[in-house]
């Protein structure tokens, strides 16, 4: 709200009303109907205030006390920074431009503290305005150029346009027309843009007062003119009058005497009428000038006299020589040469100092704008090194951080391939683990096939190893009847007898002896089959290996089951060579055959135990290279389904418990793998099976 | 008195004639050997019931003894000879299905040639 009454407050700063609007009289009544002593009544003064200063000087001057007595009371900082800055106006606007300087300057912290930027801008433009006018033209352009740089900024189009107006002033007044010139073009351009039609009115007088300096009077002229139809179209009186002031102001310069008599008085009526002594002081010394080039040095005394005076009252400064000159003149021509070397005197002294203060707020205000140019260049290249920097920055933080996006991949990266590395290995280990469990199982397995194989002998062995120890007790035992029978002859001397005696006595020894080594053998090939170290490869007798094997397994069968026969066709050639061979592991096989074999008939017979005789063709033969051996029993044959799969390990068609399901495929290995031959199989199911062990040589 | 011994152990025979030598030099006894089952009935067929009594194992490839039992007690009816069966499996079940059959005897290994002697003279 504050931030939109100081914009109308400035949008009217130089308008004034003839007379005392309705506004503020409802103003005048909201603040009379609220005594309380209030922020209400803060806003409600600070609103009375503005609103008066288009025409009760009083009455604004009172209710901006007012206000900035009680908002102070009240700590109440934006009431009291627009009653200062409403002071700071007024006192500008009645010519006490010190007081108004005073005021708008404790403006300033007030609305930099609320961070109200507008208002603060506001205060630069009527600092800017007030220490042009009293020639502090360094600090004039230093809060001129804040505020241009705030207007700038905030991007406020009606500030803009009135900043660069100001600016222009200020340029102009330290002769730096072309400045000025363009700054006034500027603000025009920026007025016109937004239609701005009092920002439009002011550039024109500034581009004005730029053809007054050029004394382009028509052009002058001209253009306060048009900024004169503008304020007649915004229903501006004090504008127009202002505007008409200018124009005579130029005719006077213009040598145009008449038409200043025509106007002047009126207007130095009217800005009597409203107490607007700010502009009397041009007025009174335009006619003083007129007075003078038209041959009336007393009118011309008298109101440049008066010109003196407003012009001291206001503060103002420029003028005041050439105010001096004037009256020495108009002494001159009224031949009062005393008083007229007075005032050249005065006006000389004035000039030199003025020339000389002139001169250096001039050369300060230069300084300072230099001063400016060149950190502004600085400022510039800073920034253009800042930006610089900055696109390096950001180059380098892009590039920064794909790098780390980058790295954090490889990281990710390197971590799943770690992980799955670890992973990896352990399900080595696990594995190599599983694999020695498995290789031990195998072992044990292999182990517990043999042994199961060997328990199956057991009862052949037994029996097999009975019948010679059998035979070695009975001729040991026929052979003490002999000896003891010799004995008897021998006391006959019966010699003859004793010679036969003694032969049988020597036969049957040889009985004993070679049951003696039967049994011998058994156990030998027993402990052999038992023993788990694979053998070294040896000569052996085929022959006799598979017809060890035969009655060990028949034996075997037959201590299971005793009522089991089966008829044997062997037909193992004579001449066969003998074989490089690991026995035991050769015995297994034929076992295992044997075994197998005797199982399937065992097994054929209990279903048909009338009509079917078991037989089994063992048969050993040379063809070429290779040593066969089959085995062959008309038993339940092999079923198709399972052909393919009885080499397989743990394959069984016998009942859990019965077979490992290893025999077979050991024997595969065995032949295969141990002994580079092979073992092939031919069956029909219900009919035969036959197994072929192909050994080379 | 002819005794036909059937075993397939070879070496039965020279055993036999070993411990039967008095006897079998004085006339007492008269022994035939056959190595299979099959190889005794050939014999018996044709020496036509010559032997008296048959000794014979059970366990033997081929046909068995109880098999050979069988036969014997079956086709020679008028009179069958005595069959005495020999073997290493002197079990309840061996036993019983060889008396089933007919055997007149039953002896188990190792024999006792002293107690087998008396028997075959008892018989004689």
């Amino acid at each position: 709200m504050s931030r939109f009454i100081l914009f109308i407050f400035l949008l009217s700063t130089q308008l004034l009303s003839l007379a005392q609007t309705p506004a503020m009289d409802s103003l005048k009544k909201a603040v009379a109907e609220h005594p309380q002593k209030d922020t209400i009544r803060v806003n409600r003064l600070n609103q009375l205030g503005f609103e008066a200063r288009k025409s009760t000087s009083q009455v604004s001057y009172d209710a901006y006390m007012e206000a900035l007595d009680l908002a102070r009371k009240m700590h109440y900082r934006n009431g009291e920074g627009i009653a200062l800055l409403g002071l700071g106006f007024y006192y500008r606007f009645i010519g006490e431009t010190k007081l108004g300087l005073d005021y708008t300057l404790q403006a300033v912290p007030v609305f930099r503290e609320l961070k109200d930027t507008l208002s603060e801008i506001s205060c630069y433009y009527n600092l800017t305005v007030s220490y042009s006018r009293t020639a502090n033209f360094d600090l004039a352009m230093k809060y001129g150029m804040e505020g241009v740089r705030l207007a700038e900024l905030t991007h406020d189009p009606k500030w803009l346009v009135l900043s660069n107006y100001q600016m222009g002033n200020l340029y102009m007044n330290i002769k730096e027309d072309e400045k000025g010139e363009m700054a006034f073009r500027n603000s025009f351009q920026q007025a016109e843009m937004t239609k701005d039609i009092d920002g439009m009115a002011h550039a024109y007088g500034g581009i004005a007062w730029v053809y007054e300096r050029k004394k382009m009077w028509d052009s002058a002229i001209y253009f306060y003119t048009k900024q004169l139809e503008l304020s007649k179209k915004m229903n501006d009186p004090r504008g127009v009058l202002q505007n008409e002031l200018d124009i005579v102001s130029i005719q006077g310069q213009a040598k145009q005497y008449d038409k200043v008599f025509a106007r002047i008085y009126y207007l130095m009526d009217k800005f009597e009428e409203y107490g607007q002594v700010g502009y009397l002081p041009g007025a009174y010394s335009t006619l003083a000038e007129a007075h003078l080039n038209t041959g009336h040095p007393d009118s011309t005394i008298y109101y440049a006299n008066k010109a003196v005076t407003a012009t001291k009252r206001s503060g103002r400064v420029t003028g005041f020589g050439f105010l001096m000159r004037t009256i020495a003149q108009a002494y001159a021509n009224q031949n009062n040469f005393e008083k007229a070397f007075e005032y050249q005197q005065r006006y000389t002294n004035y000039m030199d100092s003025l020339n000389l203060s002139d001169a250096l707020k001039r050369v300060a205000a230069l300084q300072y704008s230099f001063e400016l140019d060149k950190k502004e260049s600085q400022i510039s290249l800073l920034k253009k090194n800042e930006e610089l920097t900055a696109r390096q920055n950001r180059q380098q933080k892009i590039l920064l951080a794909g790098t780390l996006i980058g790295l954090i991949v490889v990281l990710v990266f390197i971590v799943i391939l770690w992980r799955n590395n670890k992973e990896k290995h352990r399900a080595y280990l696990r594995l190599e683990q599983q694999q020695e469990q498995l290789k031990q199982t195998q072992t044990q397995l292999i182990q517990s096939e043999k042994m199961a194989s060997l328990g199956e002998l057991t009862a052949g062995i037994a029996h097999e190893i009975q019948n010679p120890l059998n035979f070695v007790n009975n001729f040991s035992e026929v052979n003490r009847e002999l000896l003891t029978e010799m004995k008897d002859e021998i006391e006959k001397k019966n010699y003859s007898e004793v010679a036969d005696l003694a032969n049988d006595v020597i036969a049957n020894e040889e009985k004993i002896n070679y049951h003696g080594k039967r049994a011998d053998a058994i156990v030998k090939s027993m402990l052999q089959h038992s023993r788990n170290n694979s053998g070294q490869k040896e000569p052996a007798d085929i022959n006799a290996l598979v017809d060890e094997c035969l009655r060990l397994s028949f034996h075997g069968m037959r201590a299971r089951d005793k009522s089991f026969n089966v008829k044997m066709d062997t037909s193992l050639q004579a001449d066969l060579p003998k074989l490089k061979i690991v026995e035991q592991d050769i015995g297994r096989v034929l076992l295992n055959l044997f075994t197998n074999a005797f199982y399937s008939m065992a097994k054929k017979k209990q279903e048909n135990p009338d009509d079917y005789e078991p037989l089994i063709s063992i048969r050993t033969e040379k063809q070429g290279n290779n040593v066969i051996i089959s085995v062959r029993d008309n038993g339940k044959g092999i079923p198709g389904s399972v052909i393919e799969k009885i080499f397989q390990p743990f394959f069984t068609t016998k009942p859990t418990g019965e077979g490992t399901g290893l025999g077979l495929s050991m024997s595969f290995d065995i032949i295969q793998k141990g002994h580079g031959g092979q073992l092939l199989v031919d069956s029909k199911e219900g009919q035969y099976a036959e197994f072929k062990i192909i050994l080379p040589q | 008195m002819k005794i036909l011994v059937v075993d397939d152990e070879k070496d039965v025979q020279f055993l036999f004639e070993q411990r039967f030598r008095k006897e079998m030099k004085n006339g007492e006894m008269e022994f035939v050997f056959a190595f299979s089952g099959e190889e005794a009935l050939n014999y018996l067929e044709g020496s036509k019931q010559e032997a008296v009594l048959i000794l014979s194992d059970i366990n033997m490839p081929g046909m068995s003894g109880l098999e050979l039992l069988k036969t014997i007690k079956d086709k020679h009816k008028a009179p069958p000879p005595m069959v005495m069966m020999i073997t290493a499996y002197g079990d309840a079940e061996n036993y019983n299905s060889a008396m089933k059959l007919g055997a007149d005897d039953f002896l188990t290994k190792p024999v006792d040639f002293t107690v087998l002697k008396e028997k075959l003279k008892s018989i004689h």
